[in-house]
């Protein structure tokens, strides 16, 4: 079972009327469409077991709160939009770290292949002074038993 | 303020109210709430809002309601206060350490495929590519969060990982905190003792006494009970025994969820955690997402439901203060916060715009990033569309994907047909993930929707709470810690 109500453009705007008919629609499905030249057709069904005459006083209740909120709105926003825009210009957001790392990522891997090749020359001169300790002498007690020798 | 000059006539700022019992509940964006009777609102309104100085009550001035008394500046704070989960990159980077849980909760929302399946664990790479993904952003604060499945499954991932972020919190000048959530089966001295002396806080899940955890959280062979009261017990006093130590050591915490199990044991819950030695509960309800919503008609509560459970609890927590119990409830210090002007409550799922992608990110096992632990949640159920990069993306690529950019939109109060007429609007938030999982779009709708009707029900019983002057002594004590 449905209900119909003619709500007047020229007392009501279309945003009021929307509004007020979402309020209804925890209990209620509502269809809202063009009713001649200046006026809406609201039309609410029953979801659950709701009594479908209860919706008009709802509805009419909800559209003169509207009224109120959008009159105390036109008041009001400037103020609220004024404190807002105060408020983000206080700050900057910025997504990423402001600390530069020190290196480019081409440096760093410079700076990789130098250690590497530094680390690779350290250990050939090492091997090659323990081909010339065969007896280990220059090595300590922990080295030689860590690799097992 | 004070050296402002009266004028001779005030405009009413009064965009969010509500009738009910013949009052009208004025509220602003700053916190302020005011009640005044049905015929002095319709008197205010047959004036264009518009009141001569003489006819104003003191109240509404001191609160923020007149536009000519307006502090930009002081009102200005107020909003960055309450907003800056938006105004900063992301504080809280949840990191989960594995899909894997060794529980079946019966509210799951992850819907987690049991322990053995090991390539859903993160790798040490992944792990790191996380964190240096946070150390990235530009939060001057980064709050880790280890999460699961049960994080503990992944044991050495997750303390190589304690270790990297420590070493890279000493070359930089971040304030850097770690936590913990687990059911704790997994752990054991030698855990514990690495997690105390790494200054983590470590978060639980006890949901009252045994007849009602046992009910709701699942384990092998029912242990999970007893082992989070022993070791509720041992952090417990590990923290009231610290002195000496070279580390500092947080109190224990612990969440409930509410579930069918828990109505009629409101009472009893509370008095769970004050005998545990805990001094915060956290009550919420079981969400219908993931396995819980396949679990509903066995689990699942109605709003009216949750509210009655809620007040008697609360009732009894403010009982238990008039009587010197130190024991606090988190969603009414989130409300209150708000309330009360002193920011957001730390909070991110109750804010406008909440903090997906922007107060929080969550990185799953395989280096994926989500908007938020709960669009994580969704993805382990097969639906990724809160998935906003990976661990290998830029950050500024991540932090303004486009799910992070409907999260924001879907969630900004002002934006919602109903809550930007609702007298609760400074005080309340969506969740995108909630209203996309439950009712099918990031906006949802908001006038069949359970957790607004929940909101609604708290906020509405802590305004009743707060006109006594013991009780309001008492929540705002909780606000600012100061037991």
């Amino acid at each position: 079972m449905n209900k119909k109500i003619i709500v007047s453009l020229s007392e009501n705007t279309a945003e009021a009327v929307r509004y007020a008919a979402y309020v209804c629609t925890d209990d209620f499905w509502v269809q809202i469409q063009p009713s001649g030249n200046n006026a809406l057709e609201v039309i609410f069904s029953s979801k659950k077991d709701k009594n479908i005459n209860q919706v008009e006083k709802r509805f009419t209740e909800e559209l003169a709160d509207e009224k109120i909120r959008e009159k105390s709105r036109m008041q009001n926003i400037a103020t609220s939009e004024m404190i807002i825009r105060n408020a983000i210009s206080r700050f900057n957001p910025s997504f990423v770290h402001d600390e530069q790392p020190a290196l480019s990522a081409e440096q760093e891997q410079e700076l990789d292949d130098l250690i590497a090749e530094v680390e690779k020359e350290l250990q050939d001169e090492m091997n090659s002074s323990r081909n010339n300790d065969p007896m280990h002498i220059t090595q300590t007690w922990e080295e030689v038993n860590r690799n097992g020798k | 303020m004070e050296n402002k000059k009266k004028p001779e006539k005030f405009t009413l700022l009064f965009q969010h109210w509500k009738k009910y019992k013949n009052k009208i509940l004025l509220t602003n964006d700053f916190g302020g709430n005011v009640e005044i009777p049905g015929e002095e609102f319709e008197s205010i309104c047959s004036k264009d809002c518009s009141l001569a100085v003489s006819d104003i009550p003191q109240e509404l001035l001191d609160k923020g309601f007149a536009a000519e008394m307006i502090d930009p500046e002081k009102h200005s704070l107020s909003w960055v206060k309450r907003h800056c989960n938006v105004m900063m990159a992301p504080v809280l980077h949840i990191m989960v350490m594995t899909g894997r849980c060794n529980m079946q909760c019966v509210y799951c929302q992850a819907g987690s495929p049991g322990k053995q399946d090991k390539v859903l664990d993160m790798s040490l790479e992944t792990a790191k590519k996380a964190v240096d993904f946070a150390f990235n952003t530009s939060s001057p604060v980064l709050n880790f969060e280890f999460q699961g499945g049960e994080p503990l499954l992944n044991w050495k991932v997750l303390a190589d990982t304690v270790e990297y972020i420590r070493e890279k919190e000493k070359k930089s000048a971040r304030t850097v905190s770690i936590s913990l959530i687990s059911n704790f089966i997994l752990m054991d001295e030698q855990k514990a003792d690495f997690l105390l002396k790494n200054e983590i806080t470590l978060c639980t899940s006890l949901d009252g006494p045994e007849y009602v955890h046992s009910k709701n959280r699942h384990s092998e062979n029912d242990i999970s009970y007893g082992t989070v009261r022993r070791w509720l017990k041992y952090f417990k006093e590990r923290h009231d025994n610290q002195k000496g130590n070279s580390y500092r050591i947080f109190k224990p915490g612990a969440i409930v969820t509410v579930t069918k199990n828990s109505i009629g044991h409101a009472k009893e819950i509370v008095d769970e955690y004050v005998s545990a030695g805990l001094e915060s509960i956290y009550l919420r309800p079981v969400s219908k997402i993931g396995y819980a919503g396949r679990n509903w008609n066995t689990i699942g509560i109605t709003p009216a439901e949750y509210l009655d459970f809620y007040s008697e609890a609360l009732k009894h927590i403010i009982e238990l203060n008039k009587k010197g119990v130190t024991i606090s409830e988190q969603a009414c210090i989130i409300f209150c916060s708000k309330i009360f002007d002193a920011g957001n409550g730390g909070n991110y799922d109750v804010d406008s715009p909440c903090g997906a992608g922007t107060g929080q990110i969550a990185y799953n096992y395989d280096g994926s990033i989500y908007t938020c632990d709960e669009g994580r949640m969704l993805a382990m159920e097969g639906d990724d569309i809160f998935r906003i990069g990976s661990v290998d993306d830029p950050v500024e690529k991540v932090l303004t994907a486009d799910a992070v950019r409907a999260c924001k939109c879907a969630s900004e109060l002002n934006a919602q047909a109903m809550c930007s007429r609702c007298a609760y609007m400074p005080y309340c938030g969506t969740c995108p993930v909630f209203n996309y999982a439950t009712q099918g779009s990031f906006a949802g709708d908001m006038a069949n929707n359970m957790r607004c009707a929940v909101n609604r029900g708290q906020i509405d019983f802590i305004l009743e709470l707060l006109k006594e002057k013991d009780n309001e002594a008492i929540l705002k004590k909780w606000i600012t810690g100061s037991y």
